[in-house]
């Protein structure tokens, strides 16, 4: 029988997993969208409704006027963004060199690459917390992309040493003949392909520092430089949570990352697959 | 005579260096190695030495406390919970996620592809957000999970305040956020799987239950290795979720080290035993990670992972 069908599974099965799998996925994403855009009343009343029975963008409003929410994005946003340069900075070079050269040094900075990816950042947050205070970097967001920083930087230089590694060597090994120096097979050559690793290598950073909190709730307690994950976490708990409000400032505070997914998946996608098992 | 020659060799080998431009590698790795040097490993040892402080004075105070400290082996304990419940739950979880897309795209079931489309979207959500909407919705009296449950006869569970159902919830809402990754990483390991294997087998005759388990499990049970080694590293560094969520409570049931480790430092304010607690849980981490790469540098060429 040729045409059999790998696994016997009925659709049925297949579709329940699916459909089970869908509801948990989105249903926590949906419960807050109905939560920000009803009317408080509606929102938090018991028992609550499970459709939308009215719209209202009252909540939304009242909490990007009246609290500091959009500030506390800024700063995410000088944070992620300042985490993203530093990191393409500092692990574009450094995975050239090891994808070209296989050469002892390379090999033992690896490891150590490696190795940064593997320690929780509970060890670190102590003495990063002293050594930036004894500097004076405490309560400066620059503390925050520099201990990100470290944080992102294995994923990057891993995916993009695979990439590197897939670029055809006779690409180089041309620009030789040309009289291209070392530097220059660098610079001129090989940098112009990457971009499209680069780009992945940009969200995963810059989402890994979007999300960021325990750095950023222990570094920074100046209320005015907060980023939007402490920002946003602080409207829990206050005497009476405001689940509404919770909600609202949870939502502006997912807005970016989610366009930035919903319009580039495909690179995340990839960076994932291909990090993993090249 | 010898020196001079000795440093015309130097000085040859020197310039060699120079004209081939070997010094090419090194210059591109200036950055990395000051990151490294600078925010990695500069701390790392500060972390340690700080230990070994009490007051001022060199001691090994911290170390013996260990011993006695309840909350210590507690959390150790807690730790072990966290990272079994974890990783043999995200593993199930994203096994299962991925083998149902498999098949549904194998057999072109209409919306399973719609459906691989959004699997990631939970990546898209902040740890913070993720553990807020979670909070919300477990809430006891007003969550909407337990009005859906009391549908079936379920009432007034406390998701995250009791002792029992605490961790569980805890562990839940973590794989919530992360398991589409693994989804996603399981299903590029059955794409590896070369279709005329399962062809062969057909022709022999072979049910899909003995396709399964002797084609399709053997096949990426080296990316499942791999896999489920780095889960547990990775599972050791969680803190945000669990912070938000339960902050260790109720009663130090949630209370991992990590949790253990930033009560101490920033709530007690004790940076010296902080560093002590530390150190146990790197030598923990170090050990997981050891097996990891020993089994990383036999099986290189399966698959190079992080």
């Amino acid at each position: 029988m040729p045409d059999k069908k790998r696994f016997n599974f009925s659709k049925l099965g297949i579709y329940a997993i699916l459909i089970i799998m869908a509801v948990v996925i989105v249903f926590p994403i949906y419960w807050m969208l109905l939560t920000t855009f009803q009317p408080t009343s509606q929102a938090t009343a018991y028992p609550p409704a499970l459709f939308f029975q009215s719209f209202s963008f009252d909540k939304l409003q009242e909490v990007l006027v009246q609290t500091n929410v959009l500030k506390w994005i800024v700063n995410s946003f000088i944070v992620a963004f300042g985490v993203v340069v530093v990191n393409l900075l500092v692990s574009v070079p450094a995975a050239y060199s090891m994808a070209r050269y296989k050469i002892r040094f390379n090999k033992i900075l690896l490891f150590a690459v490696l190795i940064t990816q593997m320690i929780p950042p509970a060890i670190m947050v102590v003495p990063l917390f002293e050594i930036f205070a004894s500097v004076g970097l405490n309560n400066k967001l620059l503390s925050l992309i520099l201990a990100d920083s470290i944080l992102t930087l294995p994923i990057g230089t891993w995916i993009l040493i695979g990439f590197f590694e897939n670029i055809p060597k006779e690409i180089e090994e041309a620009a030789i003949m040309d009289g291209a120096s070392k530097m220059m097979l660098f610079y001129r050559i090989s940098l112009p392909l990457t971009y499209p690793a680069m780009v992945t290598v940009a969200i995963l950073t810059f989402f890994d520092a979007w999300n960021e909190y325990m750095y950023a709730y222990t570094f920074i307690t100046d209320q005015a430089k907060w980023v939007g994950t402490v920002g946003v976490a602080s409207f829990m708990g206050q005497f009476l949570t405001d689940w509404q409000a919770v909600m609202a400032s949870s939502l502006i505070f997912s807005v970016l990352p989610m366009t930035i997914y919903i319009f580039l998946r495909k690179y995340i996608v990839r960076g994932v697959s291909e990090g993993f098992a090249k | 005579m010898l020196l001079n020659k000795d440093n015309s060799t130097i000085q040859d080998s020197f310039k060699r260096f120079c004209r081939n431009e070997g010094y090419v590698p090194y210059v591109l790795n200036v950055l990395i190695v000051l990151t490294i040097l600078l925010l990695f490993v500069y701390p790392l040892i500060y972390g340690i030495l700080s230990s070994f402080y009490t007051d001022g004075q060199i001691s090994s105070e911290n170390y013996s406390r260990l011993f006695s400290d309840r909350n210590f082996w507690n959390a150790l304990w807690v730790t072990f919970l966290y990272v079994f419940l974890y990783t043999a739950g995200i593993m199930f979880i994203g096994f299962v996620t991925a083998l149902a897309i498999d098949v549904g795209e194998e057999r072109q079931l209409p919306g399973s592809r719609l459906f691989s489309s959004f699997l990631t979207l939970p990546y898209a959500i902040p740890d913070v957000v993720g553990s807020l909407i979670w909070l919300w919705m477990m809430n006891p009296r007003r969550g909407i999970i337990n009005y859906l449950l009391s549908f079936i006869g379920v009432e007034g569970l406390n998701w995250l305040t009791s002792g029992n159902l605490a961790l569980i919830s805890v562990v839940l809402v973590g794989i919530w956020r992360l398991f589409p990754m693994h989804t996603l990483i399981i299903l590029a390991a059955f794409k590896t799987i070369p279709k005329d294997l399962y062809e062969a087998a057909d022709l022999d005759g072979a049910s899909t239950l003995q396709q399964f388990f002797f084609i399709t499990l053997p096949s990426i049970a080296n990316i499942m290795k791999f896999l489920v080694l780095l889960t547990v590293v990775w599972s050791f560094k969680r803190f945000t979720i669990i912070w938000l969520l339960t902050r260790g409570g109720p009663m130090h049931a949630t209370e991992t080290l990590a949790i253990l480790i930033y009560k101490e430092a920033f709530k007690f304010f004790d940076r010296g035993y902080a560093s002590a607690i530390a150190v146990i849980l790197l030598l923990i981490v170090g050990t997981v990670s050891l097996i990891y790469m020993r089994l990383g540098s036999k099986g290189e060429s399966e698959g190079g992972v992080i």
